[in-house]
């Protein structure tokens, strides 16, 4: 399994951790009709997530990197309950959550989207924009509320005039605030964050950067990041997972990984990363050819259409189980044992036996 | 990608949810006359006194004393195999009657559409282009008045002022009595073209002009407004930039790259007027005596003449469904997406 | 400080562009809204320079300016824009035909919404190629095959007669520079080119662009927001904040020695693996910067725009900083903001 937790001391599904574990999500893809399926014919679907086990615990901040179909959001979506998956669990404390009253599980667990001007609704004021959770929650008296939320606006460095605003009248950064204060108001446990600064400006994320920093720090959050830059994860993040076509390739924590990547595609990636501290006319080893589609994923390793250290007859045709390199987890058939000699446990497209 | 196979598989499944709306319309349709109050052989005996016996008689023989699900049935039987049945009024069948009728009214329609979209998409064009300019002022005016202003009103003042007050134009009617012409497709411009007869031709054009005009008003207010709203955004998109940027006059650009994207919600707005059209027929023709659809549904309807009621509206219904059609097949033509 | 050597790039003659003093205001309701104060630059042939800066910065203005693409709203009240020795700014739209697409071409951050989604890629890219002059239908058609296929993609034939939405987004770019490229043009202007793509995408756009720069000789001007993308492709990099160049200088330099406080802002706002543990957005100012720059303390004007014009004076060779007239004799401290 992917599992980044493996080598330590902790299970995967630890007191107090926000897990999935083997987690799928697929989806339809949209029309084929009646005939397909009484024609017994299985559905086209786009597999967005495969197989992925991953934990979150208090206290730690765990990057997720990927490019477009990586199923980096998807995952994000899956571990708050937004996508229901198709396959394995999502678990919060060793408790599946689907047995979990909705609404225990969301004080425990709270989302920041990519873009604060759709996140939040025009219409209302960034005062209600926040207590809004506290009155589906049943707490406090109105009043009180209305403490909480100021409280909160002045630990994401928004003042006590921003209450009474309307979104529109905030600039991005503070949008992002706002949603920030939003979902921290239950005083939830764990925070995933879609892209949180993505849309943003450097120097205005780098304010919101330094406050979701701030805040972890404070709260004791767990914290999930979902990002396309590699420059913030290795910045942010204590432990890394790269996916590539729903599955993480590699996994670990950010030093060791971006110390030396193992895995051919965290290395191209690592490449193709625009750095300002780099080179000019460095050579990278680019990436050959586009991103292949999630309804029909390549055989074997998804990656090996791109992959530049491509074994012939292996990478096209197994899927490389993960293992433990060098302190990381990496699903790659260069790390297996010797190429071409083992017998695969796994056919292709299909999930490794456990 | 786009294979002509699935286009066609899309085409008969729009044919059969076009079906499918066409049946549920005729229960409806059916529902409804029977709940308008009055009773059509009443309407046919009119004020004498008749007998309780010879009512009977006569409901029996239009076959309106039996249950409204037996009527229904047989109606929709009849109607399957091409047959309308009876004008209860003169007993003549209704499906030549309606036929007849329709093409006074696609010809009138015809005209109307192709005024409305032709003033409406050049109107809207031009004011797109030039936005803030007076013209703009003008047209957001006037398509605001067009909106605005209630057919029949609009229809009594056409002809009293052309008709009645400069005599430019007859009062009313398709052809006058004294203009003769022979009957080719039933269509009167185009017979009148067909047969070189130049001075049908005129007559039929001056009867037909207003009613055009007073049915292609509003259409034409509401297509120039969406052209206008349409070329406005179309003009902001990247690729007008990027067509400009490679060298391509503005004109060459708005006929090039503005205009084939700019008409994709006008033609839905074309669309969804055919509705307006037929609506406003009704009283365009009913107004100008003009012999259609819409006049022969409205004396229907007071005569409580089930069978020509029904039809006249199963008649609208086809059309509409079938524009509705025509559209989104063109669409596809227009849109090398829909295909995808 | 005279101000033939402004920007101190290179005489006039020389240069491919040169932008002098450009004004640009924008009408609104409100009022005139100033976006670009007394921008200068120049750009040799066959260079490459990088303008960057955030939101609202004017780089995007910069380029439409150049191309004469500017909303209907915006008005260039002073300064000049010279290609090659012409004066674009109130050229009239079919003079500036001639030159859009043959001398001056431009690449979009979003390549698919800058095809027109109902036309083929053949037609689009057939009225670039047919801008040149005496070309035949014919010969045209066999240059864009041509260029479809030196951009690197298999079967232009097939590219030709497809329409954007059958295209990906990497796919779409690589169009747009064969559409910018296939009349000639000796400058290009790419307007965030790799925004919208995927990182190894972005990387195999921006390997294209300096391949073509290195085969065809021509110059790029490149806009970005992306500090790191400027760094690795541009010979020289402006900054850019609230309509002026507060900053101009070879790339590496850029980077290792800034001097203007915002510059040195917005490095220090790069998140990086080496900067891990240590508060990002904090402005370590590697130089004193020079006397009363323009961002001192950023005195702005309604509308954004600094109301006193900065002028650019040279720290190093061709290392340009945006400052206020120093005032004579004042030997007040640098009052940059930490």
């Amino acid at each position: 399994m992917n599992d980044m937790s493996d080598k330590t001391p902790r299970a995967a599904q630890a007191d107090g951790d926000l897990a999935v574990t083997g987690l799928s999500v697929s989806f339809p893809v949209r029309g084929g009709g009646l005939l397909p399926f009484l024609r017994g014919k299985e559905r086209a679907a786009v597999r967005a997530v495969q197989d992925v086990t991953l934990a979150v615990r208090r206290g730690e901040m765990v990057g997720v990197a990927g490019e477009s179909g990586s199923g980096k959001s998807t995952l994000a979506r899956a571990f708050v309950q937004l996508q229901a998956p198709t396959g394995g669990r999502v678990t919060l404390g060793g408790q599946p959550v689907s047995s979990l009253d909705p609404l225990a599980f969301r004080e425990q667990v709270q989302m920041v989207f990519q873009d604060p001007y759709n996140s939040l609704n025009p219409r209302r004021k960034v005062g209600t924009i926040i207590t809004d959770s506290l009155v589906v929650h049943k707490r406090g008296t109105p009043a009180e509320r209305r403490a909480q939320a100021l409280e909160m606006l002045d630990r994401v460095h928004l003042t006590p005039a921003h209450f009474d605003r309307y979104p529109h009248e905030l600039s991005g950064g503070q949008r992002q605030r706002v949603a920030i204060a939003r979902a921290l108001i239950l005083n939830p446990k764990f925070l995933i964050l879609d892209e949180p600064t993505s849309a943003l400006d450097v120097s205005v994320q780098a304010k919101v950067i330094d406050l979701i920093q701030e805040l972890e720090r404070d709260l004791n959050l767990g914290s999930l990041f979902i990002t396309h830059d590699l420059n913030l994860i290795g910045y942010l993040t204590d432990r890394v997972a790269v996916m590539y076509m729903g599955r993480i390739v590699e996994s670990g924590a950010v030093e060791t990984i971006w110390a030396n990547p193992l895995h051919p595609y965290t290395r191209a990636l690592m490449e193709a990363t625009p750095s300002h501290k780099s080179v000019r006319g460095k050579t990278r080893a680019l990436l050959k050819g586009e991103i292949p589609s999630n309804v029909n994923l390549p055989r074997g390793c998804a990656f090996h259409t791109r992959c530049p250290r491509r074994i012939p007859g292996i990478c096209d045709t197994a899927l490389p189980l993960p293992q433990t390199v060098e302190g990381r987890t990496v699903a790659c058939h260069l790390y297996n044992d010797l190429p071409g000699a083992a017998p695969f446990a796994a056919g292709p497209g299909e999930e490794p036996a456990a | 990608m786009s294979n002509s196979h699935s286009v066609l598989a899309k085409i008969g499944k729009r044919f059969v949810n076009s079906a499918f709306v066409l049946l549920v319309l005729t229960v409806v349709v059916f529902a409804a006359m029977r709940a308008i109050p009055g009773d059509p052989v009443e309407t046919i005996v009119g004020v004498e006194a008749v007998s309780e016996e010879t009512l009977a008689a006569l409901r029996k023989e239009m076959g309106l004393d039996q249950s409204y699900v037996v009527q229904y049935f047989t109606w929709l039987g009849n109607l399957l195999q091409g047959d309308m049945g009876q004008s209860l009024q003169n007993h003549e069948p209704v499906l030549p009657i309606l036929l007849d009728r329709l093409k006074a009214t696609a010809e009138l329609a015809f005209l109307g559409v192709l005024i409305g979209a032709v003033v409406g998409v050049a109107a809207g064009t031009i004011a797109g282009m030039t936005r803030g300019s007076f013209f703009d002022t003008l047209v957001m005016f006037v398509t605001l008045s067009g909106i605005s202003i209630p057919v029949f009103w609009f229809g009594t003042i056409l002809i009293v002022v052309f008709s009645v007050y400069f005599d430019i134009f007859p009062t009313g009617g398709m052809i006058s009595y004294e203009v003769s012409l022979t009957h080719v497709t039933g269509f009167k411009l185009l017979d009148s073209l067909l047969t070189l007869n130049g001075a049908a031709f005129l007559n039929v054009l001056s009867h037909i002009v207003l009613p055009a005009i007073t049915l292609s008003t509003a259409p034409a207010a509401l297509i120039a407004r969406t052209t206008r709203a349409s070329v406005l955004e179309t003009i902001n998109e990247d690729y007008v930039n990027a067509a400009l940027a490679r060298g391509l006059s503005f004109p060459a650009v708005v006929m090039r790259h503005v205009m084939r994207n700019a008409m994709i919600p006008v033609v839905t707005i074309l669309g969804l007027e055919i509705g307006v059209y037929l609506g406003g027929s009704i009283v365009t023709e009913t107004l100008f005596s003009w012999p259609g659809l819409g006049r022969h549904l409205m004396q229907a309807i007071l005569a409580h003449d089930y069978p020509v009621v029904q039809g006249a509206i199963i008649f609208y219904a086809v059309i509409i469904v079938f524009i509705n059609l025509i559209v989104d097949i063109s669409y596809g033509i227009i849109d090398p997406r829909v295909h995808a | 400080m005279t101000p033939g050597q402004l920007n101190g790039a290179m005489p006039t003659g020389q240069s491919l562009l040169a932008i002098r003093d450009l004004d640009l205001f924008f009408d609104t309701r409100q009022g005139p809204v100033q976006a670009l104060a007394g921008v200068t630059l120049d750009l040799a042939p066959g260079e490459s320079l990088g303008i960057v800066g955030e939101t609202g910065s004017g780089k995007s203005m910069t380029a439409r300016a150049v191309m004469g693409l500017l909303p209907k709203s915006g008005r260039i009240s002073g300064g000049s824009i010279r290609l090659k020795g012409q004066e674009l700014t109130g050229l009239s739209a079919r003079a500036l035909r001639a030159i859009r697409g043959r001398q001056v071409a431009m690449v979009f951050q979003e390549a698919k919404r800058a095809l027109n989604p109902v036309k083929t890629i053949g037609s689009q890219i057939m009225e670039a190629a047919r801008a040149r002059d005496g070309v035949t239908k014919a010969q045209a058609w066999e240059r864009c095959l041509t260029q479809l296929a030196r951009v690197g993609l298999p079967d232009p034939d097939r590219v030709m007669r497809s329409y954007s939405f059958e295209l990906s987004g990497g796919m779409a770019q690589r169009v747009m520079i064969a559409i910018a490229t296939v009349a000639g043009a000796e400058l290009i202007i790419a307007d965030e080119p790799t925004a919208a793509l995927d990182v190894s995408i972005q990387a195999q756009i921006l390997d294209l662009l300096n391949q073509l720069r290195s085969d065809l000789g021509t110059a790029l001007v490149m806009i970005t927001h992306d500090l790191g993308v400027a760094a690795e492709n541009c010979d020289r990099i402006a900054v850019m904040y609230l309509g002026q160049i507060v900053e101009i200088a070879p790339a590496d330099r850029l980077f290792q020695d800034p001097r203007h406080p915002y510059t040195c802002a917005l490095i220090a706002a790069l998140p990086s693996p080496e900067q891990r543990g240590r508060p990002i957005g904090e402005v370590r100012r590697v130089a004193p910067p020079p006397k009363g720059y323009a961002y001192a303390d950023r005195r702005l004007g309604r509308g954004g725009v600094n109301p006193d014009k900065a002028q650019m004076i040279e720290v190093a060779e061709g290392h340009f900083v945006a400052c206020q007239q120093p005032l004579p004799g004042a030997q007040a401290a640098d009052g940059g903001r930490e």
